[in-house]
């Protein structure tokens, strides 16, 4: 399999009331096509931050980050709102909808930045909102709401979907189903998929595993015993 | 939890707000405190002044006078005291020095001493500062000016002025001062006898000055005046009451005018302050739910989230109000009254802050601003702690009316979509955006129409009124060594190759239990080649012969229709306070007077004698207007000759003071409006942040997020401009009347460039307000916006 992203010896340094943090101290992985994973870790280790930079939010202050052959880290704004228009979906734990868009044109708003995309209500329809497609956020169960941010994160078909405890708010059952469906993606549409996650009960979903502790990599594994998302439990 | 520092570290962090919200606020208190404090500065001034110096009440012109005729006055009724005096033109080739001589005792029109010592030997002259100053006259020299065509040497003593000149006006020209050439001087009376044996003028008094004891009627005094030393006597000429003396008359019309403008204006502008203090207020509030209901869910007092939140308007109400309030009161005050000064000489007038005017301004901006404060939060703090934690639902299943049109609705982009039901679901904010657009527009409009009014009462008067090009007007009477002769105007030779028509003017007194107006009943030939007078369609009116036409006005002021009676008193002393009445036959537009018209035939018929003292002249192309002042220059029954164009350049010179004020408020207007509609943009952004973020976060470019933003500007803007423009004509309206005075009303007229430019700078405003739209844009951290999930 390919490698589609590359991260070097990428640093983050936040500067804070003149104070300098190191989040990041120096990051090497690579992320290969069409495999999930799973990046897990303590709070504060800095798997937000690494997902950020992947996702073309914040640039790295030093090291190179290669998405498909291009050093992204010193892309200029413009060029940045390119990548993410053009090859990332991500999904955050709030779930980050448009409020005045019902759940469709939420989905097809997400993908109006990039040609190539899916049908948005067949999308919906596959998350189990096919009846819902009409209704605005606020009239939707947190869970529903994550449905239609991940299914508008998937209807943009991008090369990569990154997402950042997507289920730190659903409780078991809307979790399950959630991941399910990023599952049921990356196997259908051989979609890459990044997932941030504290909960190492879900490790055997992935096809590798990146643990990071105190900004560094310790450890990159991957998974013999893969399992699916509906044989976990938790 | 401490709320005073959540509150100041609220206030920091929504600054942009908060500085537009003070920038309103003082731009409403600037305008309110700073209008209405120049009008009480001058209305308080002028009160004192004339107090101090104690300003006639009465004054009386007699060919001579003596103390001895006068005896009988110490019996009458209603007079305080008065004095007699002797008055005469000193002149040089162009200048004219009008002289008073007084006494050292003297308690009416007393000077009031800018500079040097009051003359106390003959021939020693007190002199008015303003022709000091524009003559360069120091005190100690000596100035040479002819008396009846002998030459006289005055020594100047003393600089002064006084309240019976705020404005001089000359006798013999155009309607405003002309300092260089026309001035006022005060003699010691002694100097009169040694001027009589110099020059063989009359040593004896002409000029009587009546204090009159306070709530007596004046008209009714001058007529008891006149029966004991008046029609009887043959020197008797003629008296005025202060309300007809120029000086006081045109001042006090003028600060009536501008005690008007002053709350009109300002008023509307504190509303527009007050309504973008609550849009702003109720946007903090909401964008910060959730905080109130953490707030509530921790416990906190309803009472203290209240105090709360009415800190954050309370702090820009009184802060904006106190500045605007203060800076106003001492700023626009010495703008306006140095464009006053050139018309009027208000020795020691200054600015002050008027403390009165002030306070109320910053209680009102508080009460405004806490009733706003509490309106806008009142409905969250009654939820329940839970609801309140939830974001607010757009109201769901309520979708906007062009989701009817499936095909078209679907065929929009999402972020039209998002533009319109950000617009349409939130109607009522929506509205009060527009509104806050529709006053500016309005403000704007009222401000350039205000200009293009004055402009157009005059041009309709001067190009459609009158068809005249001159009036020649004749002295009541002509004086030779002391012997007076009443001019017969008929006997007057005139040169060839002018039309005339000769006019009477009657002056009149209106009134009603609450008001009095002044005006002339005006005696006309139905003669439309040098007069026309037009109904407010514009047609032109006959001059009828069974009754009057009325001003526009007056059948306003005093209830008047086609077929009432109207009753007025004739104010000039010749007809000793007569009553007479009419039918109104039809109404008329008039702008710059109150006047009444008829023919002389139906006042002869009511045995009234008429004087025309006016002629109207029409010039052939074989004689020019200098050719014929020429003419007149030697004839001494003829006062002066005023060509239509110096009529109606001393008008545009007399509404100056009054173009400066509009100027004013027209700058105030356009500031006010781009406040509101920063402050409008910035709300919006700050409002939408999240959906900023996750836009960005989809790819969206810098552009397109900020076109989601502009267009909802842009599409408030133009709701508001299209409810502008009616507003702005009612509001014009509206404003003309309330500052209409008798000496001017304003037609309503405004030009489409006018409108057209308020629209443009609306809009103009909206795109510069775009500005802090993009930086936003650009500075948002997605990253961080993202986290929090308010
Ligand atoms: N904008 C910022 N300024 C300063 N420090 C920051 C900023 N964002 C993150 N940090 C710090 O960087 C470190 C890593 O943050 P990050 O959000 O990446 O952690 P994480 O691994 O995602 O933690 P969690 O599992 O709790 O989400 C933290 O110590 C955090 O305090
Ligand atoms: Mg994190």
């Amino acid at each position: 399999m390919k490698n589609i992203v590359q991260f070097k010896r990428v640093t983050k340094e936040f500067v804070n009331q003149e104070v300098k943090v190191k989040v990041l101290k120096g990051i090497d992985f690579d992320i290969k096509e069409g495999e999930i994973l799973l990046v897990i870790g303590s709070s504060g280790a800095g798997k937000s931050t690494i997902l950020n930079i992947l996702g073309g939010l914040d640039t790295p202050t030093d090291g190179e980050v290669i998405v498909e052959n291009q050093n992204i880290s010193n892309y200029k704004e413009k060029q940045l709102s390119e990548f993410r228009a053009k090859k990332v979906g991500i999904i955050f734990q709030s779930y980050n909808l448009i409020p005045n868009l019902t759940a469709l044109e939420n989905v097809i708003f997400g993908s109006e930045v990039k040609t190539g995309t899916l049908d948005a209500r067949e999308i919906l329809g596959k998350v189990g909102l096919g009846d819902k497609c009409d209704k605005f956020p606020a009239t939707l169960s947190g869970g529903e709401q994550q449905r239609v941010a991940i299914a508008r994160a998937v209807a943009k078909n991008p090369l990569m979907i990154l997402c950042d405890e997507p289920t730190g708010a659903l409780d078991y059952e809307t979790s399950k189903a959630a991941l399910k469906l990023l599952e049921d993606l990356n196997k259908e549409l051989n979609k890459t998929i990044i997932l941030v996650t504290h909960n190492l009960a879900l490790s055997p979903m992935a096809d590798r595993i990146l643990t990071v502790k105190s900004g560094k990599v310790e450890s990159i594994e991957a998974n013999t015993t893969k399992k699916s998302v509906a044989e976990l439990e938790w | 939890m401490n709320l005073l520092r959540k509150l100041i570290r609220d206030i920091i962090k929504s600054k942009g707000q908060f500085i537009t919200i003070t920038l309103v606020v003082v731009l409403g208190a600037l305008f309110y405190s700073g209008l209405s404090s120049a009008s009480v500065l001058l209305d308080d001034y002028t009160k004192e002044y004339y107090d101090e110096y104690n300003l006639a009440d009465i004054w009386m012109y007699y060919s001579n006078i003596t103390e001895e005729d006068t005896k009988g006055l110490d019996t009458l009724e209603g007079i305080q005291d008065y004095e007699l005096r002797f008055t005469y033109q000193s002149r040089t080739d162009e200048k004219t020095l009008k002289i008073h001589s007084f006494a050292e005792d003297a308690k009416i029109n007393k000077l009031h001493l800018i500079e040097g010592e009051l003359p106390v030997n003959p021939f020693e002259i007190a002199l008015d500062y303003e022709f000091v100053l524009a003559n360069g006259i120091s005190l100690g020299d000596e100035l040479k000016y002819k008396v009846d065509g002998i030459e006289v040497s005055y020594k100047v003593t003393a600089f002064i002025e006084n309240p019976e000149y705020v404005t001089k006006i000359p006798e013999d020209g155009n309607n405003f001062p002309e300092h260089d050439r026309y001035g006022i001087g005060y003699v010691n009376y002694s100097t009169i006898p040694e001027l009589s044996v110099i020059t063989g003028i009359s040593v004896e008094y002409d000029e009587i000055l009546f204090k009159a004891d306070t709530d007596t009627d004046l008209n009714d005094l001058i007529s008891s005046i006149e029966k004991e030393i008046g029609r009887s006597n043959d020197g008797y000429l003629f008296g005025y009451t202060k309300n007809l003396y120029p000086g006081y008359s045109m001042l006090q019309g003028d600060i009536e005018q501008f005690k008007n403008l002053s709350y009109v204006f300002p008023v509307i502008f504190f509303l527009v302050a007050a309504l973008m203090t609550y849009i702003a207020m109720k946007r903090i509030i909401d964008t910060q739910r959730k905080q109130i209901g953490i707030m509530k869910a921790l416990g906190v007092k309803k009472g203290r989230i209240t105090r709360h939140y009415l800190g954050f308007s309370i702090i820009p109400c009184v802060f904006g109000a106190a500045v605007g309030g203060i800076i106003g009161s001492v700023l626009l005050p010495d703008v306006l009254l140095d464009v006053y000064s050139e018309t009027y000489d208000l020795p020691g007038i200054h600015t002050r802050v008027i403390w009165s005017l002030v306070i109320p301004v910053i209680l009102i901006a508080v009460l405004l601003g806490m009733i706003a404060a509490y309106l806008s939060c009142r409905k969250i703090l009654n939820e329940r702690a839970a609801a309140s934690m939830r974001p607010r639902l757009p109201k769901a299943g309520k979708r906007i009316l062009l989701e009817r049109s499936k095909g078209l609705w679907g065929r929009l982009s999402g972020k039209t979509k998002i533009v319109l039901r950000n617009i349409f679901c939130n109607k009522r904010r929506a509205l009060m955006s527009c509104v806050g657009v529709m006053g500016s527009v309005a403000l704007m409009i009222t401000g350039f129409a205000m200009n293009d009014s004055t402009k157009a009462l005059i041009d309709r008067t001067y190009d459609e009124i009158y068809q005249y090009d001159g009036i020649v007007n004749f002295s009541y009477f002509t004086s030779e060594k002391g012997k007076v002769k009443f001019t017969d105007p008929y006997s007057v030779a005139n040169p060839e190759g002018i039309e005339t028509s000769y006019v009477s003017t009657l002056g009149f007194e209106i009134k009603d239990d609450e008001k009095t107006t002044f005006g002339s009943i005006v005696a006309l030939q139905d003669n439309h080649d040098f007069y026309r007078i037009i109904d407010s369609e514009a047609n032109e009116l006959a001059v009828p012969n069974d009754g009057f036409i009325v001003s526009q006005r007056l059948s306003d002021l005093y209830d008047l229709a086609v077929g009432d009676d109207i009753k007025v008193k004739l104010t000039d002393s010749i007809y000793g306070g007569e009553t007479i009445s009419g039918k109104v036959k039809a109404i008329s537009e008039q702008y710059l007077s109150q006047e009444i018209y008829c023919t002389p035939d139906f006042l002869e018929n009511m045995d009234l004698e008429l004087k025309p003292l006016t002629m109207y002249i029409k010039v052939s192309s074989d004689i020019t207007l200098n050719d014929i002042k020429d003419f007149y220059d030697d004839v001494p029954e003829v006062d002066s000759v005023i060509s239509k164009a110096e009529q109606k350049s001393s008008v545009e010179n007399y509404t100056k003071s009054m173009a400066a004020l509009v100027g004013m408020m027209i700058i105030g207007a356009m500031l006010l409006s781009f406040a509101v509609i920063y402050n409008i943009s910035v709300i919006n952004i700050m409002e939408r942040s999240s959906t900023l973020a996750t836009m960005k976060v989809l790819g969206f470019g810098r552009k397109e997020v900020a076109s989601v933003f502009e267009i909802e500007n842009l599409l408030l803007t133009v709701l508001g401009v299209i409810g502008g423009v009616p507003l702005g004509l009612l509001l014009m309206k509206a404003v003309f009347d309330t500052s209409a005075t008798d000496d001017m009303s304003f037609p309503y007229v405004v030009k489409i460039s006018s409108i057209v430019i308020s629209c443009a700078l609306a809009f103009g405003y909206t795109i510069l307000s775009d500005i802090p739209v993009r930086r936003k844009i650009k500075k948002v951290n997605m990253t961080e916006s993202l986290k929090e999930t308010e």
